[in-house]
């Protein structure tokens, strides 16, 4: 099932939310991406059928996402920690289930398997009160796929989540995926994504900054430097060398590593393996800095502001 | 821990509507408030109040005694089984007492019940299920009146039909059968008002301290300045300003027993009032858990 936003706008009263935003969100899992107060959880909120963009339409399929046959097609997991801190996890989500229309034997059942999904079937009947930030993203989790939906909207559900859990999480969110659901996960930290997806968006200020792959995303990047980081005998020689390479913006020397900006990638690797084989410049370490997916993100949020 | 990659099996019987919803609601409002061992101190109190009223009935109809010293020791109780001299229903005084504890829980509860779906931001767990807002109020406000009617409607009821086992006969549910609809049509009035009023403050206030002194403030201000203002003017018309007479005013007016001279009118008056400020609550209400106002 697909995610469809078009041309969708939300304002709260002067402040924009998302602006104009267009995209379309398939089977697998898609990360969304976005600093605080960028717009993830609005465009989450949009999706869940929580709020009415002012301008645009968000569908679930073939609905409108604030029908009712669009929220019986997602779960949702928002991005709060408080909740009914009296009921146990087994109750929320036989609770939850009982909210989406299952009688209670049928609530009872399927809650049963959610919390064995997210491996919490042993600590179901603790109360969420005395549960850990990490057993509550687990509880949310549950409810969002105790009616099974075909879409499942993941507000920062890595938060809180200790390396195992993660793994765990991340191991549960990629076999969902492989049964053909279609999964948002937003986070503001790229690393939680890149382990799950390379399927990415990011937003910043309310807009759609770049989707696709990582290495998509980067190639997108044209106007920002690649640092290179060089670990070279002799270095100061070779420094000498790539100053008068018109690829190199600048150079950078501290402790025998040598630091290249350049915005020509390509051009720059070339003329680089040609001056180490001509002038035999022994090059023991060669790194591109700025290719992770948080220098990306800065780059693109940088270009936004 | 690993986690178990299970299978949902396919669901072919008929989803229950989401007006069923409200229901899910209104248990797990339940479960919120009767969960809270310090709510079952205020709880507690009206169970006091009610076993005394118990007990009481069960030593005047077990016990030996004077019809004239049983009505006595009723009176000073503030109680009678049958309407006395001028119309007194001593259910509905009974529920009146309980609704001292009634107000006290309420005003502690509303922040769990209704404040936290909006501070914490839990109320999208309601709203990305199938239910709309319409839904989530109605199971929000049948959460409050299901509090209300446990610890005043149906303590009252059981006293009445106590009473009548007590006397060894259906005589007295056959001569008093109106005593019932008044408990009923004065609870309905508590029921409906209280629900609308705590959970309109609760949604705009949140936090349980300011919720309880605003609560306890309109309950126990007006009706203080209503008594002073009725006594020094001897006018009882004053008594529109007290929340509580109001509703047992209007309470009355399904029951059809007026006690003082010009109490009709003042109960179709207090009617006017109570609809209006419940009017007035209900679209707060609704615009409050409106969409767009939901995000925290």
């Amino acid at each position: 099932m697909w995610l469809t936003f078009e041309h969708v706008t939300k304002f709260y009263g002067p402040v924009i939310g998302v602006n104009d935003i267009t995209c379309r969100i398939g089977p697998g899992i898609t990360g969304l991406l976005g600093a605080n107060g960028a717009g993830k959880s609005t465009l989450m909120k949009l999706a869940s059928g929580q709020l009415r963009p002012n301008g645009g339409e968000v569908r679930i399929g073939d609905h409108r996402a604030w029908s009712a046959a669009a929220k019986a097609s997602i779960g949702f997991s928002p991005d709060i920690n408080t909740f009914y801190e009296e009921m146990t996890g087994r109750e929320f989500v036989t609770s939850m289930a009982r909210l989406s229309g299952y009688p209670l034997r049928e609530a009872r059942e399927r809650a049963e398997l959610a919390l064995a999904e997210v491996g919490m079937v042993d600590r179901g009947d603790r109360r969420i009160g005395g549960c850990s930030h990490g057993m509550r993203q687990r509880i949310k989790l549950a409810q969002s796929l105790v009616h099974d939906p075909p879409i499942l909207l993941l507000d920062e559900p890595m938060t809180g989540i200790d390396p195992g859990g993660r793994r765990d999480l991340s191991r549960l969110l990629v076999a969902l995926a492989e049964r053909g659901k279609t999964i948002l996960v937003s986070s503001h930290l790229l690393v939680e994504v890149e382990q799950l997806t390379d399927s990415m968006l990011m937003i910043a200020r309310g807009r759609i900054v770049a989707s696709g792959t990582l290495a998509e995303v980067r190639g997108l990047i044209d106007d920002q430097p690649f640092a290179v980081r060089i670990v070279a005998r002799p270095v100061r020689r070779l420094a000498a060398q790539l100053a008068e390479l018109p690829e190199v913006l600048s150079l950078d020397l501290q402790d025998d590593v040598l630091t290249v900006r350049t915005l020509m990638p390509a051009r720059f690797y070339a003329a680089l393996g040609e001056l180490a084989l001509a002038d035999e410049f022994e090059v023991e370490r060669f790194e591109t800095l700025d290719v992770g997916a948080d220098a990306v993100f800065n780059y693109l949020q940088q270009d936004v502001g | 821990m690993g986690i178990d990659i299970a299978h949902y099996h396919g669901w072919n019987g008929k989803l229950h509507s989401p007006w069923w919803g409200s229901l899910s609601i209104v248990r797990v409002a339940m479960l919120q408030v009767f969960r809270r061992k310090s709510y079952w101190v205020v709880i507690g109190l009206g169970v006091l109040i009610f076993i005394l009223y118990w007990s009481l009935i069960y030593i005047m109809t077990q016990f030996e005694m004077g019809a004239r010293t049983q009505t006595d020791v009723f009176r000073i109780f503030g109680f009678s089984p049958v309407p006395t001299e001028d119309m007194d229903n001593g259910y509905v005084i009974f529920m009146q007492r309980e609704s001292i504890a009634v107000m006290i829980l309420l005003a502690f509860s509303g922040s769990l019940l209704v404040g936290t779906d909006f501070r914490m931001g839990s109320l999208t767990f309601y709203l990305s299920r199938r239910i709309d807002r319409v839904q989530y109020i109605v199971g929000k406000l049948l959460a409050v009146s299901t509090v209300v009617a446990m610890m005043t409607v149906l303590p009252a009821l059981v006293l009445y039909v106590e009473y009548g086992l007590f006397t060894s006969s259906t005589a007295y549910w056959r001569q008093n059968w109106k005593l019932p609809i008044a408990v009923l049509s004065y609870g309905a009035v508590l029921c409906a008002v209280l629900s609308i009023w705590l959970v309109t403050l609760a949604a705009y206030l949140q936090r349980m301290a300011p919720i309880a002194i605003t609560w306890s403030s309109l309950f126990v201000m007006c009706g203080q300045l209503s008594t002073f203002l009725r006594e020094s003017s001897d006018n009882r018309d004053w008594d529109l300003l007290d929340p509580w007479r109001c509703m047992r005013l209007v309470g009355k007016l399904c029951f059809g027993t007026w006690q003082h001279p010009g109490e009709e009118t003042r109960a179709l008056w207090a009617l006017l009032l109570l609809a209006t400020t419940c009017a007035l609550a209900l679209a707060a209400l609704v615009r409050r858990v409106r969409a767009v106002e939901v995000v925290t």
